[in-house]
């Protein structure tokens, strides 16, 4: 919303004049909370060690802040992304495509998006087969039974990390990232009247990871020449902890990202035809009994050696 | 002469291997097996000092794991193990050929039907561990032939370690060591079955007993219980997969069981009729064709398990090259029939389950039909018929080769002392000649 004023300014130095400064406080705040605070709280959280004539302040503070943003971004992105889903291939094995597409700000650089999927019971993810893809950005959490039929399995998480395109998103204010996670479809129970199990999947969470956040050494410093971002200054709310990289074992802070729709897709299933159960019983004995007996009648009625023998 | 063609046979293996590692990188579908993968992922949990078992569907023994552990350095050092069992056993359908009587002509052809044949050579480059089952059950039935009993045994042992369904030839191994008639033949243990049952018994309990006390219960589970009480409903070439996936609600896993009584119906009855050790060969051939035609499920890897005992009992079955060019097309053509909805199914997601089960039923009575046409077409000139200059007409097959049959019995000195030494020992009740 506010920082929509830097989405104009491609020059990237910061708002010009008291006015626009002002509006750019007020928008330094927590990331969930729409209210603003008085500019007076802000002030105090800054607060000068010597009491300066407010043009000096003013100044300070330009500085400050131009400093702040040229260092990009350290603050949390308050804007809401808009996702597009489908389903790739047919029949049982699936590619579930994602297009996330987010409004540029320099909050975004250094940050990585993090999809935590739900994928329900009807569907799985082979957690062996993501560790060959060549992308390598897919970890399941949790055990996978991957012959478990639907009603013997329960939801599962996936979660993916996608990089974050800032040339892409400078230059065009818009980033979009994509992500194809494949899908495997679970037999479904056989039933009378129904030919088709609907699987819903419903849309992701969408988390953003970055750098500034997990610094263990970000700390306010008020004595540098060009201060530090004081990270406490602009803290997101609803973080949650997820394994920094993929590889790692590291547990980072990820705040989540509105999102502006959420979209389901769904995967028709085939089912097995329960009407079918009388004739496929009767059909599978009477085959195989009829083939056994024919086996040992030849079995029985075979000659060896000479043809005197006789069984 | 056979160590060119074991050479070639390498070389066309390591060519495809090579190959498939191109098409894996290159291409969308991979060439390797996704087994391979299973069995790459538990020798990396193995080298690590953990358990393969870790591997979500590794349902073999440890010691695969524990042998594919160089794929940590080499990724396709598996392949190249497998392929090189692979070679072996057409080494070994040659020796058994050999032993079987026939010239070093047709017994190098027999072998060359596995050195070149694309079916395994396909299934071991793609990295399917099969070789080493079809080797092992090879080998226990080569030393069965030459009488190395207490080796024979072991391998027995080893090979139903490593996949249950070798053990179906060991009623017919028991009985081929019997002597004389009634409860002596067919039941009680002599001292050449005590060496058979009692080396298989000992390998199979220590490698047993190992791993249960490396891996606990959970190697029992996954490579044993699993393959007797599964009840998988996914669709295959099993007659039985529809029936399981219909009646999966109110399944119990005893009904896994109840599909085992065919199979020991007739590998019994096999096992009954063709014991003798000169029909060894083709009563293995048949057992293992019925277990795999008649189990509940069935895939295309388990083929090889039959296809491997094949060649050496071809010369024996006198089909004209027309009748034993037919039943290898309708196999083929039954198999292939079976693949089209199968691919709807799982492919494009269509609603043929009814279809794939009267392809599996098809598939299933091709295959009956052929064995039976086997068996009646197995001629098996005895000993003595020979010995009496021609007492059974050379087959087509060995006439279109241009050769009698009288002839190979002078090569292999090795053979006939051991027939006719049977043909002393072995009589029936009723007194007639035998073998």
């Amino acid at each position: 919303m506010v920082l929509q004023l830097f989405d104009d300014d491609k020059t990237d130095s910061g708002p010009k004049g008291v006015v626009p400064l002002i509006s750019y406080l007020r928008s330094r705040q927590p990331c969930t909370s729409a209210k603003f605070q008085q500019v007076p709280d802000t002030w105090q959280a800054f607060s000068l060690p010597v009491k300066m004539s407010p043009l000096s302040t003013a100044l300070s503070l330009l500085l400050w802040t131009c400093s702040a943003v040229a260092s990009s971004s350290n603050c949390c992105y308050t804007s809401s992304a808009w996702l597009t889903r489908r389903l790739e291939k047919d029949g049982f094995h699936r590619d579930l495509v994602t297009s996330v597409q987010l409004p540029w700000s320099p909050s975004l650089a250094d940050c990585r998006l993090l999809l935590v999927e739900r994928l329900p019971a009807g569907v799985y993810a082979d957690p062996y087969q993501l560790a060959r893809l060549p992308s390598a950005q897919h970890k399941v959490l949790g055990l996978v039974d991957v012959e478990a039929m639907a009603h013997d399995s329960t939801w599962l998480d996936v979660l993916s990390w996608v990089e974050v395109n800032v040339t892409e998103g400078e230059v065009s204010g818009q980033v979009t990232a994509t992500v194809s996670l494949p899908v495997h479809a679970r037999y479904h129970r056989a039933d009378e009247t129904e030919r088709i199990a609907s699987v819903y999947i419903e849309s992701p969470r969408l988390f953003l990871g970055c750098d500034w956040e997990n610094q263990p050494d970000t700390q306010p410093s008020i004595e540098a020449e060009s201060p530090t971002v004081d990270s406490d200054d602009c803290k997101c709310d609803e973080k949650e902890p997820f394994p920094c990289r993929i590889a790692s074992d590291a547990v980072c802070e990820y705040h989540a990202v509105q999102t502006d729709n959420s979209p389901t897709v769904v995967l028709p299933v085939p089912l097995g035809d329960l009407r079918d159960l009388e004739l496929v019983l009767v059909g599978t004995a009477v085959a195989v009994t009829a083939g056994t007996v024919l086996l040992l009648l030849v079995i029985n009625n075979k000659t060896l050696e000479s043809p005197a023998r006789h069984r | 002469m056979t160590t060119h063609h074991v050479l070639a046979a390498f070389l066309i293996r390591l060519a495809f291997i090579a190959y498939g590692e191109y098409q894996d990188s290159v291409m969308h579908v991979p060439y390797t097996d996704v087994d391979y993968h299973v069995f790459t992922d538990a020798a990396a949990y193995v080298a690590r000092g953990h358990s393969p078992y870790r591997r979500a569907t590794y349902r073999y023994t440890p010691l695969l794991a524990w042998l594919l552990v160089p794929t940590e350095l080499c990724r396709t050092f598996g392949k190249l193990v497998f392929s090189a069992l692979d070679v072996a056993v057409g080494a070994l359908v040659y020796r058994l050929a050999r032993l079987e009587g026939h010239s070093r002509r047709i017994a190098v052809s027999c072998a060359a039907l596995w050195w070149y044949n694309p079916l395994p050579i396909a299934v071991c480059s793609r990295g399917n561990a099969e070789s080493l089952v079809l080797c092992l059950l090879l080998y226990c039935l080569y030393l069965c032939r030459r009488r190395l009993l207490l080796l024979a045994g072991a391998a027995l042992g080893l090979a139903v370690h490593v996949k249950i369904y070798p053990a179906v030839v060991a009623p017919a191994l028991y009985w081929s060591l019997g002597e004389g008639s009634g409860v002596r033949r067919w039941l009680l243990p002599n001292a050449a079955r005590l060496r058979l049952c009692g080396a298989a018994a000992v390998t199979f309990l220590s490698l047993t007993v190992g791993c249960w006390l490396i891996y606990g219960d959970e190697f029992l589970q996954e490579t044993y219980l699993y393959h007797l009480t599964r009840r998988d409903v996914r669709h295959n070439f099993s007659v039985f997969f529809y029936a399981l996936y219909l009646t999966e609600e109110w399944g119990h896993w005893s009904l896994g069981l109840v599909t085992f009584v065919p199979q020991l119906v007739l590998v019994l009855a096999l096992a009954v009729r063709f014991h003798r050790p000169r029909h060894l060969l083709f009563c293995a051939f048949c057992q293992v064709y019925v277990f795999v035609t008649f189990n509940k499920v069935c895939t295309s890897q388990y083929f090889l398990w039959y296809l491997s005992l094949l060649p050496p009992v071809l010369p024996r079955l006198s089909c004209s090259y027309l009748e034993g060019g037919l039943m290898l097309g309708l196999w083929y053509f039954a198999q292939a029939s079976w693949l089209l909805p199968a691919y709807l199914l799982e492919f494009e997601g269509r609603q043929v389950y009814r279809l794939v089960w009267a392809e599996s039923a098809a598939f299933f009575c091709a295959n009956v039909g052929i064995l039976a046409r086997l068996i009646r077409k197995y001629d098996a000139p005895t000993a003595a018929a020979v010995a009496e200059g021609g007492g059974r007409q050379p087959s087509e097959r060995d006439q279109s080769r241009g050769k009698a049959d009288g002839e190979p019995r002078s090569q292999t000195s090795r053979a006939k002392p051991q027939h006719q030494q049977q043909t002393v020992k072995h009589r029936n009740k009723r007194g007639g000649k035998v073998n």
